[in-house]
């Protein structure tokens, strides 16, 4: 498992920039963060405050992504996120950031 | 995709030519709230009013990809070969190859924020203060702490709690680190114990607070990114340092300049970078990072996945023994006979034993070890492997610590990903 991981950090170092997800489309506004609907919402709620990096990193359930967003408001000065749009990220971030980690930057394997 | 090394070049003359004001600009783009209506704007023309002067390259940059590309190169200014796990707050891990050195370079040593760096790091301007539960508090800048006290240079393993976080199933959560959150770079201050010696302990005291310059993601001015401590008698011990001097040069930004602790064998987290106050205090520190769950596991051995009540979970206090094997690199080719080398180390503790299995763990060998250059190093290992055939081989390491305590070959885990002292693997193709 850790051999797996390691042959992948060569494609994230310094002096390169980070490759957003589709290589082809280099207008992509949205950082590392997986292309699908709902990620223009999350993006920019989420990099009010800090890089879209920490989330594509996570691997949670929609719950705890819930109970993440309740911490942040609860403890970490962040606004409250209205509907719909508190819902449509967390569609998104539980279709796309879940435990399996389908988008991890870095997957296990 | 990735810039072409002439654009790279105007990036870095631009940085070159006036790194106070990049900084400044890019930490006060970071620090507006209104980040979306920025990005809405961003055009050329404001690209270029950030960066204080014309883009000669700007055809072939991608509108709305610069930013994120000045940020990497300006986070990392220094850092050599470290992966970048997140651009803010930045935190970036070194693989285990670029950590061969007996002593870790500053270009190779992680990065761990928990908010935004301050803009202002004037050695000169910078002030210590000493206050709480002391006879005489103080306040001391650099120069006073290199005048009052006895100035030491000692080699310090430092370790993120959260080091080996990437490989627990269920995910935990927070930056994914994999094995290059630690390092032992010489670093150069006073001791704690003296300076608080000077202040004069109470005998009230339990723990310290510490705090630093850095500020909180949200931009809320009255809230501390993190604030950690630990309990007086650990703080009262030799091998603890405010330090100014990192490898013989001043500190590195990213590493806490122009001031930091460094508390060897406990999570990086007690070693407050940007250090501008120590508080002792007659309980346990109850600032960010403190409670909750935060550098906290179990009190007891937990299923994987398992919930466990907040009010089970206990500070985490010494790091578990663990090694790596910084050479062969994982994945390299190498011949049939070859040095096996790397470190270990447990915190509070030495190093006993370390031995390397080149056979899945069926057989082991002892490595040579040597003892630490002072207590708080780690402890550098090597030994010589041979290889019966061509073909792919797995070089296992196991530490085991001067209390008899050996790494597991499988994850105690933990709710929030901590104290992953696993054993190293590093595969090889030998011919």
């Amino acid at each position: 498992m850790p051999f797996a991981i390691l042959r992948r950090f060569s494609i994230v170092a310094i002096g390169c920039v980070l490759a957003p997800p589709s290589l082809a489309n280099e207008d992509y506004e949205f950082g590392v963060l997986f292309d699908a609907p709902g990620v223009e919402t999350t993006f920019y709620a989420c990099t009010a405050c800090h890089s879209e990096m920490i989330v594509a990193q996570q691997g949670l359930t929609r719950e705890e992504w819930d109970d993440m967003l309740e911490w942040m408001v609860e403890e970490q000065g962040m606004y409250e996120i209205e509907e719909p749009e508190r819902s449509e990220i967390l569609d998104y971030l539980a279709a796309h950031y879940n435990t399996d980690r389908p988008n991890f930057p870095r997957p296990l394997e | 995709m990735a810039l072409d090394e002439d654009k790279k070049r105007s990036v870095h003359e631009f940085f070159g030519e006036d790194p106070e004001k990049a900084d400044k600009e890019f930490f006060g783009r970071i620090a507006n709230p209104d980040r979306r209506g920025f990005l809405k704007r961003t055009g050329l023309a404001t690209m270029a009013a950030m960066v204080g002067t014309s883009i000669p390259f700007h055809r072939n940059m991608p509108i709305g990809f610069v930013p994120a590309a000045m940020a990497q190169e300006n986070v990392l200014v220094g850092k050599d070969g470290l992966t970048l796990l997140n651009d803010r707050p930045v935190n970036a891990e070194t693989p285990p190859e670029l950590l061969d050195d007996a002593i870790t370079p500053t270009s190779r040593h992680f990065i761990r924020n928990n908010g935004i760096p301050p803009e202002n790091v004037d050695p000169e301007a910078w002030t210590l203060t000493i206050d709480g539960f002391v006879d005489t508090p103080m306040e001391l800048s650099i120069a006073d702490l290199r005048e009052q006290f006895a100035v030491v240079t000692m080699a310090l393993a430092l370790e993120c709690g959260g080091n080996g976080r990437a490989f627990f199933d269920p995910p935990a959560k927070g930056n994914q680190w994999t094995y290059g959150a630690i390092g032992c770079s010489e670093w150069t201050g006073v001791r704690l114990k003296d300076v608080l010696e000077k202040a004069g302990v109470q005998s009230i005291v339990v723990y310290t607070a510490h705090y630093g310059a850095d500020s909180h993601l949200s931009g809320d001015p009255e809230k501390l990114p993190i604030s950690r401590g630990m309990p007086i008698a650990k703080a009262m011990t030799d091998n603890i340092l405010i330090a100014f001097e990192m490898n013989g040069e001043a500190l590195h930004q990213m590493n806490g300049a122009p001031l930091r602790l460094v508390v060897p064998g406990w999570p990086g987290s007690c070693s407050q970078k940007w250090l501008t106050r120590i508080e002792l205090r007659d309980q346990v520190h109850d600032g960010p990072k403190m409670t909750g769950t935060s550098y906290r596991v179990p009190a007891y051995k937990v299923a994987a996945g398992q919930d466990v009540p907040k009010e089970d979970f206990v500070i985490i206090e010494r790091m578990p023994v663990k090694s790596l094997v910084t050479f062969p690199a994982n994945n390299s080719d190498i011949g049939l006979e070859t040095e096996v080398r790397g470190h270990a180390w447990s915190g509070d503790r030495t190093i006993d034993k370390v031995e390397i299995s080149m056979d899945f763990g069926a057989t082991w060998m002892n490595a040579t070890l040597d003892a630490p250059v002072n207590d708080g190093a780690w402890q550098n290992w090597r030994a010589n492997a041979t290889f019966p055939q061509a073909g792919y081989y797995e070089i296992w390491a196991r530490a085991t610590d001067s209390e008899g305590v050996m790494q597991p070959f499988a994850i105690d885990w933990n709710p929030k990903g901590y104290l992953n002292n696993t054993m190293h693997r590093v595969g090889v193709r030998a011919s």
